[in-house]
């Protein structure tokens, strides 16, 4: 059975199966399986243009490890802390986080979705709740998932995230969530969205406004490139040579990481100067 | 408040709904809205005068917000109203037949409608252009 | 196509089983309930964004807040400002948990109960401030108004100058900040070699080379900001000293052993007095006391250069530094090499008992090099300050002010001190100079975030009225009497002297996002009530009917509204030109001199200090047995770090970067340390010293010198270990001069 949700014959021979295992349960199944059909115009582009492939660069060199894209990407994407007893668990959430220094490395280093190229999570999900977008994006529909965790297992960079409980929003603390990006609820995972929604909101501006989406209101578009003190973090259209992020990507200190792995992701890292 | 009343002066939609032609949300009016043109006598319904006299209560109107999306749903007015030409009567029902305040909300699409929309006009199908 | 799909999905209230895990029925989980808005939330979908600035720390940055009907949901930099250009850190931008947390104080409280029973009664502000003013009113009609002590943390708003001048028309000199345990030693040095107060005005944009002393310096001190976004334009090399290896971006760490700094400061200037790289051109036109000179009764001083060149060889300090002489040699030649050299350090390099003349050597290094083609100290900057008239002082306020301080700073115990928060204890303990009746603590929780809890609770016991001025009730506020919920900075109005990169001045302007959300004021608010309460003098001192008529005030007319536009209002720093000097830098001081000269026990002092004004330094106490406690404590203000408050913010609690639960508290030593200590990664220890014990998990690191143990403030109790020594001239709390012991529990 393929998985790909745009495939319609393999969205058939899915309903039936998980029809199947709902007649068993209660409740309606409503649209679980619906898959959407076909990829066409991505969103925002007239079918005229060149397909966008989008990609972030983080300089290590700039990076000065100061986290502050990890509480930009927690307070833009409702994600919740975890607490002291669940950290013991190793289950606190940060879609982007940082590997620790590795021994002789100086410093750590800053680690969000790799949104690879041949992305191995989009293979194992057996109810097509992740998947690539046109643009490149690895998406996750989270009301698809569910929770198997095939694809934290798959992702060699473990960039994905489980919800293992309700996620706890103390008090009022809720009154200060994004209304734009959907809480997770338990039993879901969660990853880096490349925080889609602000490109969707900026592609349906463009389109609004009859301007052309320039390099230069993409570059610092996700909260975590926003945020960084440094500017150490570029995203744009690695498709476009013009785009500040291919010219990055096209630097001699430019590296991936696992690239033995296959993925070919779409974070390049700078190497520091030394 | 009677839909009728305004639709029958030829009133359109978006005069009062300010924001469905560059939003994602088309709004509600607001009582300075509505007071810009019930400030002075509108009409014959005895209840009129009474949006005058609630004007000078202090408070704005407390709209209850029946379409409601599903909290993982993005939908964007502009979107549909502005780049995909689309009426209000296309989703929304048509109010030349409510001379009452709704009361239950008027949008009734589910996924199915909106793919086959989108299928049959070649917009996007994209997951992600419509979740959050 | 049909309209009407055969399923109604998006029915008024619930949404059913749309969801992918099939059986979830009632609520739908995606959706976003929030509580109702105070005041109500404006239209439906309306969203604003509104520019205020950051009070995490003393860069404040320009942050612009984005609130989505009625509520802010994401703080932001403000990409004009000037500090920090757009980008922000993670605790201004995990301000934003503080908000709406459960645990915010919702109205003032009044004991009931013992001291520390947590017995609480809510009361109103009229009669908070009431019962405050009747006891205010009766030190004033005793003839005491010096027995009202305010201890505060905030230097940076015009609230600050609003305490002073209350303080000053009421009649106490007790304004105590906390500037002797956070950067004091830095800020004097700059008081007394170019006559300000306050954080030098480093050239950061035209640095090309960062020589950073201390561990914060980079991460969690308040000049940090304006590094990264100078340095977010053109990255300069980065070398580091400090006794642990910090977590930021770096070139080059040069490891130094704890209290070493001053040492290593005035090494690098002999090799460079020694090895002729110095800036003769600077040194001639910009700074004075290099060379031998006169004073004014005719006898000749020696000179910075004479001072060095006869001791502080390289050879002679690897002892005290740990630093091998050819390091020495080495970085001293790197930097004259490259010239454009910023030369900066944080608090806790200087947080010893040698911090004043460490930091004065620090910033001597930034002059011997000079600052021709940019990089060094510019300034001194240019600080707002209201345009109040003076305030009315009576006799009794007089005699009052007249009274010596609290702290002892500015007296014989303290003559080069302006502030002196750690002697507060003992002095309330003592009723010396005088019993202490009323006791204002703002900022920091004293007795969890100062060394001495035990000290520290007597004496807020002893006080007949405490006031906490605090959000929460924390430590320090469960031994109040009254517990006064402020304002949180995203609800208040206020005007913000901010710490930019290159010496320009830049005010910030501090605006509500919200509307308090609980039963709080702002501070400047209540001092307006109290003296309106208190009538006479000090009701007439503060004239105005709110703090947002006294800061309309405060500035030229028109200002205040111009900087809502923008958020503030600055001076672009110009990129073309180098920073200058304002006024010449003294590198042998004039201001010690005459202090010294005036100080009670002057034959004693000039013994001490034997070069009058230049940085003499002397080794590093260190309290504690060294055989009982071998190693050397070394706090450090990691990057999460806030002052008041922090731990509320569970985002930074949880900062990935460190391996392993990042809530837990650790003891970083090095590995030859730890193998004859018989401790290992992961073993849970107690740390202890003369003073206090602390539980901590063992991490075992080579980022460590040999010899000291790191740990983070600002959970946990690292405070409790620090014998609160200090540098007996300036008052400089010595944070890193304590020697600890550890032993393995489990």
């Amino acid at each position: 059975m393929k998985r790909d949700p745009f495939d319609d014959d393999a969205r058939d021979s899915r309903r039936k199966l998980l029809a199947a295992l709902a007649a068993s349960a209660a409740g309606a199944m409503v649209g679980c399986a619906r898959a959407v059909a076909g990829p066409s115009a991505p969103p925002g582009s007239a079918p005229s243009e060149p397909r966008r492939k989008w990609g972030l660069v983080i300089d290590l060199d700039r990076c000065a490890r100061c986290a502050g894209c990890v509480v930009a990407c927690q307070q833009e994407n409702n994600v919740a802390p975890a607490g002291a007893k669940a950290a013991a668990r190793t289950r606190p959430i940060h879609w982007m986080d940082f590997l620790p220094p590795a021994s002789g490395s100086l410093a750590a280093t800053p680690i969000p979705c790799m949104h690879c190229e041949d992305p191995p999570c989009v293979k194992v999900c057996p109810v097509g709740a992740t998947y690539q977008t046109a643009e490149g994006i690895t998406a996750q529909i989270w009301e698809r998932c569910i929770g198997c965790r095939y694809c934290i297992v798959a992702c060699p960079y473990s960039r994905r995230y489980f919800n293992w409980s309700k996620p706890v929003w103390p008090g009022d603390d809720v009154s200060s969530l994004n209304p734009d990006v959907a809480p997770r609820p338990r039993g879901v995972v969660e990853k880096c969205t490349l925080c889609h929604h602000r490109i969707r909101a900026a592609l349906e501006r463009a389109r609004l406004d009859e301007e052309p989406l320039t390099d230069e209101a993409l570059r610092r578009l996700p909260a975590c490139a926003q945020s960084c003190p440094a500017q150490a973090i570029t995203f744009g259209d690695l498709a476009d040579p013009a785009s500040e992020a291919a010219r990055l990507a096209a630097s001699p200190r430019a590296m991936r990481l696992l690239p033995e792995a296959g993925t070919r992701p779409k974070v390049i890292y700078l190497r520091e100067y030394k | 408040m009677s839909h009728k009343r305004h639709v029958e002066k030829d009133m359109k939609c978006r005069a009062c709904h300010q924001g469905v032609e560059g939003e994602a949300l088309a709004s509600f009016p607001t009582l300075a809205d509505c007071m810009d043109c019930h400030k002075t006598p509108q009409g014959q319904e005895p209840t009129e005068p009474e949006v005058r006299a609630f004007a000078t209560s202090g408070q704005d109107l407390a709209w209850v917000r029946l379409n409601r999306l599903a909290g993982h749903v993005y939908f964007s007015h502009a979107a549909h109203v502005t780049l995909a030409h689309m009426k209000c009567e296309d989703c929304h029902r048509d109010m030349r037949t409510m001379d009452r305040a709704l009361t239950e909300p008027d949008v009734h699409q589910d996924m199915d409608a909106c793919v086959a929309c989108h299928r049959a006009k070649h917009a996007s199908l994209d997951c992600l252009a419509c979740h959050k | 196509m049909s309209r009407f799909g055969r399923r109604e999905l998006l029915s008024g209230a619930a949404l059913a089983g749309a969801a992918a895990l099939g059986c979830r029925r009632g609520k739908d989980p995606y959706r976003i309930d929030k509580p109702s808005v105070p005041g109500g939330r404006g239209r439906a979908g309306e969203e604003r964004w509104v520019l205020s600035t950051c009070a995490l720390c003393d860069a404040d940055c320009g942050i612009k807040v984005r609130v989505v009907e009625g509520r802010a949901v994401k703080i932001e930099g403000n990409p004009e400002h000037p500090v920090n250009r757009g980008g922000l850190c993670s605790r201004g931008q995990a301000a934003l948990q503080a908000l709406y947390h459960p645990e915010r104080v919702r109205s003032p409280l009044r004991r009931g109960g013992e001291r520390g029973e947590g017995k609480w009664k809510p009361i109103s502000w009229d009669e908070a401030i009431g019962e405050i003013v009747a006891k205010l009113g009766k030190l004033r009609a005793a003839g005491h108004p010096e027995r009202l002590v305010l201890i505060d943390g905030d230097t940076a708003s015009f609230t600050y100058d609003l305490w002073t001048r209350f303080l000053s028309a009421f009649g106490s000199p007790n304004h105590v900040g906390l500037g002797s345990a956070r950067a004091a030693g830095v800020k004097l040095a700059t008081l007394y070699t170019q006559g300000r107060y306050g954080l030098p005005a480093h050239d950061w944009i035209r640095g090309r080379l960062v020589l950073a002393m201390g561990t914060d310096l980079l991460e969690s001190s308040d000049q940090a900001m304006q590094f990264l976004a100078a340095a977010s334009v053109d990255r300069p090399r980065v070398i580091c000293v400090s006794p642990r290896r910090p977590g930021c971006r770096f070139d080059e760490w040069i490891p130094i052993a704890p209290g070493g700094y001053g040492a290593l400061a005035l090494s690098l200037a002999h090799v460079l007095v020694r090895d002729g790289l110095v800036d003769r051109d600077f040194l001639r036109d910009s700074v004075s006391g290099f060379s031998a000179w006169r004073d004014q009764a005719g006898v000749e001083q020696p000179g910075f250069e004479a001072l060095i060149r006869a001791a502080y060889a390289p050879e002679q300090t690897q002892e005290v530094t740990g630093i091998a002489a050819a390091t020495v040699d080495r970085l001293a030649h790197a930097l004259a090499q490259q010239r454009r050299v910023v030369v900066a350090s944080d608090g806790g390099a200087t947080a010893a008992s040698n911090g004043l003349a460490t930091g004065m050597a620090i910033a001597a290094l930034n002059v011997l090099l000079g600052n021709s083609d940019g990089g060094g100290i510019a300034g001194p900057q240019e600080f707002a300050v209201p345009h109040w008239e003076a305030p009315a002082v009576d006799a009794v306020a007089a005699a009052g002010t007249a009274a010596p301080r609290i702290d002892g700073a500015g007296t014989a115990a303290c003559p080069l001190g302006r502030s002196r928060v750690q002697a507060v204890p003992a002095a309330i303990t003592r009723s010396e100079p005088y019993p202490v009746e009323v006791l204002f603590l703002l900022g920091a929780d004293a007795m969890a975030a100062l060394p001495g809890r035990k000290a520290w609770h007597a004496a807020l016991n002893q006080v007949p009225l405490l006031v906490r001025v605090s959000s929460w009730l924390d430590e320090s506020a469960q031994q109040a009497d009254l517990v006064l919920p402020e304002s949180l900075p995203l609800e208040t109005l206020d005007v913000v002297r901010c710490a930019p990169p290159a010496g320009e001045w830049v005010v910030g302007l501090r605006q509500p996002v919200v509307a308090p959300l609980q039963d709080t004021r702002q501070a400047g608010d209540v001092i307006i009530a109290i003296a309106a309460g208190l009538g006479g003098s000090v009701g007439r001192s503060l004239p105005w009917k709110s703090y947002s008529d006294a800061l309309a005030t405060s500035l030229p007319a028109g200002s205040l509204a111009d900087m809502k536009e923008k958020g503030g209002r600055w001076n672009e720093p110009k990129t073309d030109l180098p920073a200058r000097l304002s006024r010449k830098f003294e590198i042998c001081s004039q201001a010690i001199a005459a202090r010294m000269a005036g100080a009670a026990d002057s034959a004693k002092a000039s013994r001490a200090w034997p070069c009058k004004g230049l940085p003499a330094w002397e080794p590093p106490r260190f309290s504690g047995d060294p055989l009982r406690f071998p190693l050397h404590l070394v706090p450090y203000r990691p990057v999460q770090f806030v002052e008041n408050g922090g731990r509320f913010l569970s985002w930074l609690s949880e900062l990935p970067l460190v391996s392993g639960n990042p809530w837990l508290l650790r003891a970083e030593i090095n590995p030859a340390d730890a193998a004859r200590l018989g401790v290992a990664e992961g073993d849970q220890v107690l740390v202890q010293s003369s003073l206090g014990s602390c539980p901590a998990i063992a991490q075992v690191s080579d980022g460590v010198h040999v010899g000291a143990l790191a740990m983070a403030l600002g959970s946990g109790g690292v405070a409790d270990l620090v014998v609160p020594d200090e540098d007996r001239w300036s008052g400089v709390l010595a944070w890193q001069g304590t020697r600890v012991r550890v032993k393995k529990i489990s």
